[in-house]
């Protein structure tokens, strides 16, 4: 439908920020079709309503007397939360750099039913770009809303190792796990290295995201970005697990050479067990 | 020893209070519309400055600090509001099919009518058709047309494409035209138009 290409050009031209030739294709079309012509009468309407009628308030003196009071009493005695400044001691905020996310697409139903119970809350929006872990909420995201397509979609573990074979510095673990199924996988990179990328189906009730890179590179600081002291409880015991505050759980373990990052809504023991009963068929 | 240290935290709270807590009634404004309650905004509000000032040191100055605070505020929100939905919200491909075609098939009213039917209608019933909209389009739509920030802005405040922020107004303004007629059909003011 021709009207359908105008529909978001209609939005532009409403706020005035529609390029000077597209807005010239568009009045040419609202000329001649009365039914976007009204369309864009009724939003522009709309976004004058909203206008008019929407005023913004101040908050009460007494909003700005409670924050400072908490400001003064954080100031003398900090948080004791060990379990936060554990985990956000030195990272947060470099210059954010783009990346090309992953091609993984599966069409997905999510039937969420488990309770996450973790000791461990991590604050996905503060940690830079190329971060491990916000790379793989991410793409976990990206992977369960259907906004990217797959490059190979195979329930085969051997077709998918075949997939990955030579193209990386690390071992691509595909691991076998039960309950699972299998979706697909991909390769791509991030700053000139390798990343791969494994989907699982878990029951039918929800996908296990694997995001895969060369642990040796991570430890060595660039491009990837992870937290000293997740690093270090990788060193020590060769797992960490966290959760993010939307509810989803991310278990981050080395296997030789490889750094994996799985995110999934199953809880944390459940997502561990799998994947560890897994990793000693290696 | 002591005094050192206590003379950092004077500086980092003086810089907080500069630099951050002007921004408190911008957020302010988006919790009331979010909640639509102002004890929970004032909650939201206290809640997210108290945890600005905690990772204050994360901040990377010069950077945009309103959309900073505007991310941890949202994520706040979700925490309280929102936890029991663990799944992002996938847009089926059949309702927005079914949802332009029935939107469309009442834009045939002539613009004088629209305009008095809506231009009538009060701040209140405004801010309630605005409150009962699903959280990613109103919050499009307060940024942008209340709060009157760009397309790019609203893009890094919400972290999410150009592209997505348009989308989301422009069917945002849909649902909220329809959620206005209802108020306006309450208050039997379409009727009263008709029978002229």
């Amino acid at each position: 439908m021709e009207c359908r290409k105008f529909q978001e050009h209609i939005t532009a031209a409403v706020d005035n920020v529609l390029e000077q030739r597209e807005k010239a294709k568009l009045d040419a079309h609202l000329a001649q079709c009365p039914r976007c012509k009204s369309e864009f009468e009724s939003e522009k309407l709309m976004r004058n309503v909203v206008k008019s009628r929407c005023q913004r308030t101040c908050a009460p003196s007494h909003v700005l007397r409670r924050i400072n009071d908490q400001i003064d009493a954080e100031a003398i005695e900090p948080e004791r939360s060990l379990r936060w400044k554990k985990f956000l001691s030195s990272q947060y905020v470099r210059p954010a750099i783009g990346f090309a996310l992953a091609c993984i697409a599966v069409v997905i139903l999510l039937n969420n039913n488990t309770t996450i119970n973790t000791p461990r809350v991590v604050e996905a929006s503060l940690l830079p770009q190329n971060d491990i872990i916000k790379q793989s909420l991410v793409n976990y995201l990206a992977v369960v809303k259907g906004e990217i397509k797959p490059t190979l979609a195979s329930s085969q573990v051997g077709e998918m190792k075949s997939y990955f074979e030579g193209k990386t510095e690390f071992p691509v673990v595909v691991p076998t796990m039960n309950n699972c199924i299998l979706l697909g996988g991909v390769l791509n990179d991030f700053g000139g290295k390798a990343l791969a990328h494994v989907v699982y189906r878990h029951n039918n009730s929800g996908i296990i995201y694997v995001y895969e890179t060369c642990w040796e590179t991570v430890l060595g600081g660039s491009p990837f970005h992870l937290a000293q002291d997740v690093q270090d409880e990788l060193k020590q015991t060769n797992w960490y697990t966290t959760t993010s505050p939307d509810g989803y759980t991310l278990v981050l373990w080395t296997n030789g050479k490889t750094l994996c990052s799985a995110v999934s809504t199953l809880d944390e023991n459940t997502l561990k067990a799998l994947l560890s009963a897994s990793q000693q068929k290696y | 020893m002591v005094r050192m240290a206590q003379s950092a935290v004077t500086e980092k709270q003086r810089e907080f209070q500069s630099e951050a807590l002007p921004h408190m009634d911008f957020l302010y404004n988006y919790a009331l519309r979010m909640t639509y309650n102002a004890a929970d905004a004032e909650d939201l509000v206290q809640e997210t400055f108290l945890k600005a000032f905690r990772f204050w040191d994360s901040y990377e100055k010069g950077t945009n600090v309103r959309a900073w605070l505007f991310r941890i505020m949202k994520n706040a929100y979700i925490n309280r509001y929102r936890k029991e939905k663990k799944e992002p919200e996938t847009v089926e491909y059949q309702e927005v099919e079914n949802f332009y075609n029935n939107v469309r098939g009442s834009a045939a009213e002539s613009s004088d009518l629209q305009e008095a039917v809506f231009s009538n209608l009060l701040e209140d019933e405004v801010s309630r058709a605005i409150a009962e909209l699903r959280d990613d389009f109103r919050t499009v739509v307060i940024l942008c047309d209340i709060e009157e920030l760009t397309y790019e802005e609203v893009a890094e405040f919400v972290d999410c494409p150009v592209g997505t922020v348009r989308s989301r107004l422009h069917r945002g303004r849909k649902l909220l035209r329809a959620g206005l007629l209802e108020y306006a059909k309450k208050r039997g003011y379409v009727e009263e138009k008709m029978k002229d």
